[in-house]
């Protein structure tokens, strides 16, 4: 189904062409130029006048014919022909930083972590994933990218790093001062990683720690979750069996308030089934809406238009050619 | 206003110079033995002579009775006939308007006429009306008469029809016996032209002139109209040698028909394609008439 965007164009534009065409053959004959010619009928009876008569109204016609097409071709096309189609956006505005506290104790939990989301990167169409790793500081191990060739081997360094506990991986980490697992400040400089300017793009942050901080921190875990919840960023929490309760009640609080949810896995083949459920439940979440595009479809009026000129053009030629 | 004549004796005068001198005395044959007051010759008195035609002093010196003859001074009325339709308006095949050569051999003619002291008449007209001006010997009234001619032809005028000029002509003209010049752009010879054509011959001495057209395939002349329709002609016309050739042996062909249909009913024609050849074709036309005549 074809509608045209702008009908008042073609319309106006039709009818000048056809007040211009009436103008034109309205307009009074001048009678008085030329030189005049009398007992033309002998030379009208010729069969060869006739023939050469009816070749030139031949060729006259398919020129206005062409003509015709031209004009139609071109006034379709000016009024914007479009075809209305509802989009489905392909392409899914999110980001996610994982953001991974890398205190000793959590080499296994994020080695898992890293390999469901390098797993996951396969699904993928248009999130941007960002790697981020903190302990007493933190580190930005790649900012938010779709750049998914980049992203898989990062991920596959981690990955390798956090296997073979690489402790070269994780100096820039460590704090000068008695300071680990900060997971509040950890959540703070995740926060930092989103762009400020894509205000559209769904955010979220897996945070996989078992929040157990040693020495101050800048930030409270429940000061981080608010700077979150202000920036629209969901935070999940991936929590550790061995966690204490009190900080898995902070942690739980903390994403609950964001939006999010924390997870306990009990072993580290379950890192797996949360990652995959938060990929859900933020694919869910953010799916934009299918909406009603026009796409513009000038291919028929165009070729109407082209083959016209081409009918007109080849009748000038056949016209000339005598 | 008086434009016409001066023109006309001018060019005849510019021929006249050259070779036709002498026919510009004689160009009417009027041999017909009458009474008038030129003396011919005597001849013996037979029975029958007036009486009154006695050359009494003649008789007694010669001892027989002589009869007196005289040169009959019969004025000859010469009726020119020209065919005003919008045809005329158009130009020639040297793009001359016909209009101008139409009017220049209907004066010719008239001029001729007046300076031989003959009346001379002329009737003109189309579909659309026609018109017989009286004879008269005039110079005046043959200016006027022309002026009427010239002002006749309009490319807005009706057709011409010259079989209805001439059924006209034979209404009005009644009685007299003119000398009949016609001047027209007939091409071909319809039947009911040859039919008014044969009952003028019957009545009149008739002489025919016709105007050539301009052949529209021989030159590409831009913007050419059709007096006809007033329309233009189209503009691909003198690019076909083929319909050149196929218009040329059609002209042709009515050309010869109308040549023979005219020697046929026995009337001397002449074609006039410019102003310099329509004194000598007049010429000849008059001189025969004038062997058609004394034969």
């Amino acid at each position: 189904m074809i509608e045209l965007r702008w009908p008042m164009l073609a319309v106006s534009l039709a009818s000048i062409v056809v007040l211009l065409v009436l103008l034109w053959t309205r307009q009074p004959r001048r009678r008085d130029d030329g030189l005049l010619v009398a007992h033309t009928d002998r030379l009208r009876t010729l069969p060869r006048f006739r023939a050469l008569a009816r070749r030139e109204q031949l060729v006259a016609a398919v020129a206005t014919l062409g003509a015709l097409a031209m004009l139609t071709g071109a006034i379709l096309m000016s009024a914007r022909p479009a075809r209305p189609v509802v989009v489905e956006p392909d392409r899914n505005g999110r980001d996610i930083v994982l953001c991974l506290d890398v205190s000793g104790s959590m080499d296994p939990w994020n080695r898992k972590v890293v390999e469901s989301f390098r797993q996951l990167l396969d699904g993928l169409n248009g999130e941007r994933l960002g790697l981020t790793m903190y302990s007493g500081l933190s580190i930005s191990v790649f900012p938010l990218t779709d750049d998914y060739a980049f992203v898989r081997s990062k991920l596959d360094e981690a990955e390798a790093a956090f296997a073979t506990e690489d402790y070269d991986y994780f100096i820039g980490t460590e704090a000068v001062e008695e300071r680990a697992s900060q997971t509040g400040d950890g959540v703070m400089s995740c926060l930092q990683r989103f762009d400020v300017d894509h205000d559209d793009r769904g955010r979220a942050i897996v945070l996989a720690t078992d929040n157990d901080p040693l020495g101050e921190g800048i930030f409270t875990l429940s000061e981080a979750a608010g700077e979150a919840r202000r920036d629209e960023v969901v935070v999940y929490g991936i929590g550790t069996p061995g966690m204490k309760p009190a900080r898995a009640t902070e942690l739980t609080d903390a994403a609950e308030d964001t939006g999010g949810f924390m997870s306990v896995v009990e072993d580290t083949g379950g890192v797996d089934d949360v990652i995959r459920g938060i990929q859900e439940i933020e694919r869910d979440r953010l799916r934009p809406l299918p909406t009603g595009v026009e796409i513009d479809e000038p291919v028929v009026p165009f070729g109407v238009a082209v083959a016209g000129f081409v009918v007109l053009l080849s009748g000038a030629l056949l016209g000339r050619r005598r | 206003m008086t434009t016409h004549l001066p023109r006309i004796k001018a060019r005849l005068a510019i021929h006249s110079h050259r070779k036709v001198r002498g026919l510009l005395q004689g160009e009417y044959a009027s041999t017909a033995v009458g009474r008038s007051m030129d003396l011919n010759d005597l001849r013996e008195y037979v029975r029958g002579d007036d009486v009154r035609d006695i050359d009494w002093k003649a008789s007694a010196r010669g001892g027989q009775m002589l009869v007196k003859r005289f040169v009959a001074t019969r004025k000859h009325t010469v009726l020119v006939v020209v065919s005003t339709g919008h045809s005329m308006a158009a130009v020639n095949a040297r793009l001359l308007p016909k209009r101008d050569l139409a009017v220049f051999v209907a004066g010719v003619v008239g001029w001729l006429a007046v300076r031989h002291g003959d009346l001379v008449g002329v009737a003109y007209g189309d579909a659309g009306g026609c018109h017989v001006r009286q004879p008269s010997g005039g110079e005046l009234r043959l200016e006027r008469s022309l002026g009427a001619v010239h002002d006749a032809i309009t490319p807005q005028t009706a057709p011409a029809d010259l079989a209805g000029l001439l059924e006209h002509v034979a209404r009005v003209v009644r009685r007299r016996r003119t000398i009949m010049v016609v001047v027209c752009d007939e091409q071909g010879l319809d039947d009911r032209v040859a039919a008014a054509l044969g009952r003028a011959r019957v009545q009149h001495e008739v002489l025919l002139v016709t105007l050539d057209d301009l052949d529209p395939t021989l030159r590409s002349v831009p913007g050419l109209r059709d007096v006809d329709r007033g329309t233009l002609l189209p503009d691909w016309l003198g690019e076909d040698a083929r319909l050149r050739q196929d218009f040329a042996d059609a002209a042709a062909a009515q050309a010869a028909d109308l040549k023979a249909g005219l020697a046929r009913l026995g009337i001397p024609y002449e074609r006039v394609a410019d102003h310099e050849s329509a004194v000598p074709a007049v010429f000849r036309l008059l001189e025969r008439h004038r062997h058609a005549r004394s034969r």
